[in-house]
């Protein structure tokens, strides 16, 4: 095995490691009574992942391209073409594309805690694994594993380096779209329209979180070199700091905002947000320029949290300030920068924002139809008892409505 | 004040507003009730059935 993959490989458990963190992040923003729960939905996606992305997400993604479009070989868990020679590099490659889906997926779940239904969120996640990441994917990065099989954006030049777009943007809009269409949670909003304020049950347990996260995303970003080079170190290092600047510009931030922000809870979504930015950047660029990238999205992130308040948006645990607008200004903030990219500044700029858009429209579109229909059939929410009691484990789909005694027709037809 | 209705699906519920429910038809709200598949709620807390079909009586133009 050559350092390279080794390097890869070792990469590929930071980044699965992630997923404690995630863990760990979500329980402890979540209330008390849906904390089982909360850990339940990150523990199944993973599993679904493992198997649906292996078999059928790697080849979407890394498969023979169709028009740029899709990928349409490697499928059943095999690298296919890869040369025999190259055949642990390609299977190296592929368990840390498979750590990288975990993580998209997994972004989903903590818009939506507290209320979805588990029946749907398995549905949701499957559709991410199976479709949504990996055609996303493809777009950007298709070409990875043979250059023949580049995806359309990837050859126009769009310059993700690590999956800011790919992962957090995608994982953030299909996160959105739920928030949309299953609701807030009961009595987050007031009739009055004020918010009730829903405080961590453990914030000490989410900073740990948040502490995983980070030192995954060492693996994250340096891991996406694809090789044990010399450039490895500086990429962590922008990497680090990108968080840091996050974590500071959105502490400032939150405290101006007023006393009502928890201004922990701030400091940890500026920090993800700062590394999710940077994601999109950590191989070019000085260290101050990966600082400021940081810090934009980490500044971004309180004010995009209090929008979507004020719009009575209930993205639970900040799903989207930290991998939706942190993506966005990574993406597009981030090259002109960091001199990423390789055209001028004025066209990179606009392939940029190009890419955002398709992401951001396939995403809506994908995800909406997906929970329109489960929406029309399933029903996406757990009854409002076990909403307002706590969810142990996973749902409980037989639960029945409320305990008002059964009205008679004719009651009914006098009352309708 | 009622302010949510939440109606049972095959797994699972849908949450909407009362504007949501005073849109669906007669026979459809009647059919729900019927099964007992509508739970009426104000600031998150349950409202009996009757009480909660009164206030919205109310609120539902004459025919």
């Amino acid at each position: 095995m050559s350092s390279s993959d080794l390097w890869v490989l070792i990469a590929a458990a930071f980044v699965f490691l992630m997923q404690a963190g995630f863990l760990c992040f979500e329980v402890g923003l979540a209330r008390q009574k849906h904390q089982t729960a909360v850990a339940m939905k990150n523990l199944i996606d993973w599993a679904l992942v493992s198997t649906l992305f292996l078999t059928v997400g790697f080849g979407l993604m890394f498969g023979q391209s169709v028009f740029g479009l899709i990928g349409g070989s490697r499928f059943g868990g095999t690298v296919g073409a890869v040369a025999a020679p190259l055949e642990i590099h390609g299977v190296t490659f592929l368990l840390f594309q498979l750590a990288f889906a975990g993580t998209a997926v997994t972004i989903v779940s903590g818009a939506l805690v507290e209320r979805i239904n588990f029946a749907v969120y398995m549905v949701l996640s499957a559709a991410m694994a199976l479709l949504i990441y990996p055609v996303v994917g493809h777009w950007v990065w298709g070409g990875a594993l043979d250059p023949a099989s580049s995806g359309w954006l990837q050859s126009l030049g769009f310059h993700d380096f690590a999956g800011a777009g790919v992962v957090h943007l995608t994982g953030a809009m299909v996160a959105l779209v739920g928030v949309a269409m299953v609701g807030p949670r009961i009595g987050r909003f007031r009739a009055d329209g004020s918010v009730a304020d829903f405080l961590p049950s453990n914030a000490p347990l989410s900073a740990l979180g948040v502490v995983i996260l980070w030192f995954g995303w060492w693996g994250f970003n340096g891991g996406s070199t694809l090789a044990a080079t010399v450039e490895v170190p500086t990429v962590i290092l922008r990497t680090n700091v990108g968080g840091a600047g996050g974590l500071l510009a959105a502490l400032v931030v939150a405290w101006r905002l007023g006393a009502r922000r928890n201004l922990g809870q701030s400091m940890m979504i500026g920090a993800l947000a700062g590394l999710v930015a940077v994601t999109a950047v950590a191989d070019h660029g000085s260290l101050v320029a990966a600082l400021v990238v940081g810090a934009t999205a980490g500044a971004a992130a309180p004010l995009v949290e209090q929008v979507l308040l004020e719009l009575q948006v209930d993205d639970a645990l900040g799903v989207f300030p930290v991998h939706g607008s942190g993506a966005i200004v990574g993406l597009v903030l981030g090259p002109p920068l960091t001199g990423a990219g390789a055209h001028g500044a004025g066209l990179q700029l606009a392939i940029q924002v190009v890419g955002v858009i398709s992401i951001v429209t396939w995403c809506l579109a994908v995800a909406g139809v997906v929970l329109v229909v489960l929406r029309r059939t399933v029903g996406l929410r757990v009854s409002p008892a076990e909403e307002r009691h706590g969810l142990g484990g996973v749902d409980d789909a037989t639960a029945s409505v409320g305990s008002s005694a059964p009205l008679t027709d004719a009651e009914l037809a006098d009352l309708l | 004040m009622i302010d949510q209705v939440a109606i049972r699906r095959s797994l699972g519920f849908d949450l909407v507003t009362v504007d949501e429910w005073l849109d669906l038809d007669r026979g459809e709200k009647l059919q729900l009730l019927r099964e007992q598949r509508v739970e009426f709620l104000a600031d998150g807390e349950e409202v009996p059935t009757r009480e909660a079909l009164e206030e919205l009586r109310e609120l539902t133009p004459a025919a």
